[in-house]
């Protein structure tokens, strides 16, 4: 250490003096040699850094992917107890038996959820969590008074529909956070790829320079040790770059494609369902054709996410199979404007509008599982090798301070 | 030039260009989708009605209806070029009616039928205009349902030929449409649980205890304006009243006392206590141009009143809750102009 010592010091004062050429070597050699390490200290800490801001984003997008599962079964079952209110004393026992799984995985996956993101998102998670047993209670007062044929019964159904409401509010700012995280760290990855060059580029300067400057005043072709560390610094500028480079362009490609279109999916489901429920409100509420309104915001969501999902994977399907539902309600809100509810209702329940309906959840439910597991898959795959590049960087650089040290002290030995 | 100068010229070139590679913002998440909901135009500015000094509502009168011309005629009888006929030749009655005030307009689910007080009141004009009979009479009703907002705009529109929705008669209203003589009487009571001491509304006001009410009726103005030591819970519709009263939300609920009759058939923890503290003379709304209808249902509730169909109806219907009430006398007098 104090010999060291005494060579920085050797060598600051030779820069200041000019110095002789054993100080210059020493000073060449302790420059290269301290940003060697710092290139494969920094460099190895960057890399670290983007593998693990690409693996908080990954996870945030998965998390993002899971609270839209929640949405979408949430808004699911509510839609199918609306459509068995409408059913009246004889409800669908099959939807029944789907309104109950669905419930049963939006509370499993609170809690899932809940256990994996951030404390804020947490406590949101968790107050939807105890919003869904008030609201499986008010459905369940709204099923016994309307198989009494009691009038009370739809105004629990309107709490709870309320209430799902506000628990769909509060799954949005959840997703929001959540979109924000996977931003977040996509830019934090961002500007962790820096450091590699920042110390790389001037590391290869100086052993060049240095290589040069040592050839040039020894007469020979190369400097051999300096030669090669250059040649491995260069390599590691170009693969590492190249990887880390790529395991971005992974993470932004799957963002703007996979997740995006996954993201899409599951709000043109989540609003159709919204629309369908609207539909059954409407109906319940019978003739009041002002509530369709509502159905109208709903139906634009998800025809506007669907347009842009179109757009980004080219299939616009589903475009074409909302549409067709939207062609079935305007029939059955005709026939309810026109006097005939129970055309209408039947329409709903079992008819046009009914299997327009069930042939988009069908065909939306397979291509939103699809773009999920893939985003799901790009996302987690965009880091790969990542781990693998900050060991050798972190080992790079310690090699190439000893190439320092071998190269000019071939040199310094001359002058012994 | 010498090969520091060049190094230190590569280096100002080159890290400018690696940052800006290294910092170039690629795909993110962008923000939720929100489709917009086609927009609505304003609703006009309300309009302001008066009461002329002679149809004010003094006492328990109600504002007068138009006078039968005669007998009611027979449905093979019906004066050409009538509204009547017109209806008769349409094949259905377009008729307003509300479908959650059990006992008076409500649906049954057993059936899919609405059903009570109103739609009897209803299925009673349908056999005057077309002769049908029990059987068939309900699928000569083109129902539509429409919320209490509903009902003046509805007729005035020409969509429905009559509403029964527990309309209270009074002369602002008189301004918009026409009503037919009084076919019930109700008053604003109070519901309250079956095992509550509050006996009236006097108590609740003497406890100043909250008490539910639907928003923007008459009964919220008359809570209002007659017990302001009350604290009033405004909700939208009376059916949500009760599911605040069962919630523990508020005290009692007020309202007129037939819908509150139906609320305490739905739920038979609750009672109906206290005095009317309010007249609510009920009358079938038609449109303020089509008197010979309003006169053509008059003289079915005189005949209904006389021969004991109307009484049949109220035993149907309201008896059990409401104790036994004679039919209210018509009062005619207005003149068409």
């Amino acid at each position: 250490m104090q010999v060291f010592g005494g060579t920085v010091g050797r060598a600051w004062r030779a820069v200041a003096t000019g110095g002789d050429t054993p100080t210059r070597l020493r000073t060449w050699m302790v420059g290269s040699v301290v940003v060697a390490v710092l290139f494969g200290v920094l460099g190895a800490v960057g890399v670290g850094r983007r593998d693990s801001a690409l693996g908080a984003g990954d996870a945030a997008s998965q998390q993002l992917i899971a609270v839209q599962d929640v949405q979408v079964r949430l808004v699911h079952a509510d839609s199918i107890a609306r459509e068995n209110y409408l059913r009246g004393g004889i409800e669908d026992a099959a939807k029944r038996a789907t309104y109950e799984t669905e419930l049963a995985a939006v509370s499993d996956g609170l809690v899932a959820v809940g256990n994996r993101v951030l404390p804020d998102d947490a406590a949101m998670l968790a107050a939807v969590s105890a919003q869904l047993t008030r609201y499986s209670g008010l459905i369940e007062q709204a099923r016994a008074n309307n198989r009494q044929g009691f009038p009370v019964g739809a105004a629990y159904l309107r709490t709870a529909n309320d209430l799902a409401t506000t628990m769909v509010a509060g799954l949005r700012d959840v997703q929001s956070s959540l979109r924000s995280q996977v931003n977040d760290n996509l830019d934090g990855a961002d500007t962790a790829g820096l450091w590699l060059h920042l110390t790389g580029w001037p590391l290869l300067v100086l052993l060049l320079t240095g290589g040069g400057w040592v050839a040039f005043r020894f007469r020979r072709l190369l400097n051999v040790p300096l030669a090669v560390a250059a040649g491995v610094t260069l390599l590691l500028l170009v693969i590492g770059g190249s990887m880390q480079g790529s395991a971005m362009s992974d993470a932004e490609n799957a963002t703007g494609s996979s997740l995006q279109a996954a993201d899409l999916a599951a709000q043109a489901r989540s609003a159709a369902f919204e629309a369908h429920a609207q539909e059954s409100s409407t109906l319940i509420a019978r003739g009041s054709g002002g509530l369709d309104v509502a159905w109208q915001a709903s139906a634009a969501t998800a025809a506007s996410a669907l347009a842009r999902m179109c757009i980004i994977t080219g299939d616009c399907t589903l475009v074409g199979t909302f549409g067709s539902y939207a062609e079935a309600h305007d029939a059955v809100r005709a026939s309810d404007d026109a006097g005939d509810w129970d055309g209408a209702r039947a329409a709903s329940l079992d008819g046009e509008a009914a299997i327009a309906f069930a042939a988009f959840d069908e065909a939306s439910s397979a291509a939103a599982a699809s773009l999920g597991a893939e985003a799901a898959s790009a996302m987690s795959s965009a880091a790969d090798g990542l781990a693998v590049l900050r060991v050798v960087l972190f080992l790079a650089g310690l090699s190439v301070a000893a190439l320092v040290l071998v190269g000019y002290g071939q040199r310094l030995r001359e002058y012994r | 030039m010498n090969a520091r100068t060049r190094t230190s010229s590569a280096l100002a070139v080159a890290l400018p260009a690696l940052l800006l590679v290294a910092c170039a913002g690629g795909e993110r998440l962008p923000a939720a989708v929100q489709g917009e909901a086609p927009s609505t135009s304003a609703a006009p500015p309300a309009q302001t009605f008066t009461c002329p000094a002679d149809q004010q509502e003094v006492g328990d009168l109600t504002p007068k209806s138009y006078a039968p011309d005669g007998p009611l005629p027979s449905p093979d009888d019906l004066p050409a070029g009538s509204t009547m006929a017109a209806i008769r030749a349409s094949g259905t009655l377009r008729v307003g009616v509300s479908a959650d005030t059990l006992l008076f307009g409500a649906r049954n689910p057993q059936t899919g039928q609405i059903e009570g007080f109103d739609i009897d009141m209803l299925k009673e004009v349908a056999k005057a205009i077309f002769g049908a009979d029990d059987d068939t009479v309900y699928d000569l009703l083109d129902i539509v349902v429409i919320p209490y907002s509903q009902r003046i705009p509805k007729l005035r529109s020409g969509e429905v030929d009559i509403v029964a929705h527990t309309m209270t008669i009074n002369c602002v209203r008189w301004q918009q449409i026409a009503f037919t003589s009084e076919y019930y009487t109700s008053g604003q009571r109070v519901l309250v649980e079956a095992t509550s001491s509050y006996q009236s509304i006097d108590d609740l006001a003497a406890a100043q205890a909250t008490v539910c009410v639907p928003d923007g009726s008459t009964n919220q103005e008359n809570l209002a304006r007659d017990y302001p030591q009350i604290t009033a819970v405004a909700v939208p519709d009376i059916s949500d009243c009760l599911v605040a009263m069962q919630s523990g939300a508020v005290q009692a609920i007020t309202g007129d006392d037939t819908v509150l009759a139906g609320l305490q058939v739905q739920d038979p923890a609750t009672k109906v206590v206290g005095e009317n503290f309010s007249f609510e003379p009920y009358g079938l709304g038609i449109a303020a141009d089509r008197v010979d209808l309003v006169k053509f249902v008059n003289a079915l509730l005189a005949e209904m009143r006389d021969d004991g169909r109307w009484q049949a109806i109220y035993d149907d219907w309201l008896a059990a809750a409401l104790g036994p009430q004679s039919p209210p006398a018509a009062r005619y007098g207005r003149t068409e102009g």
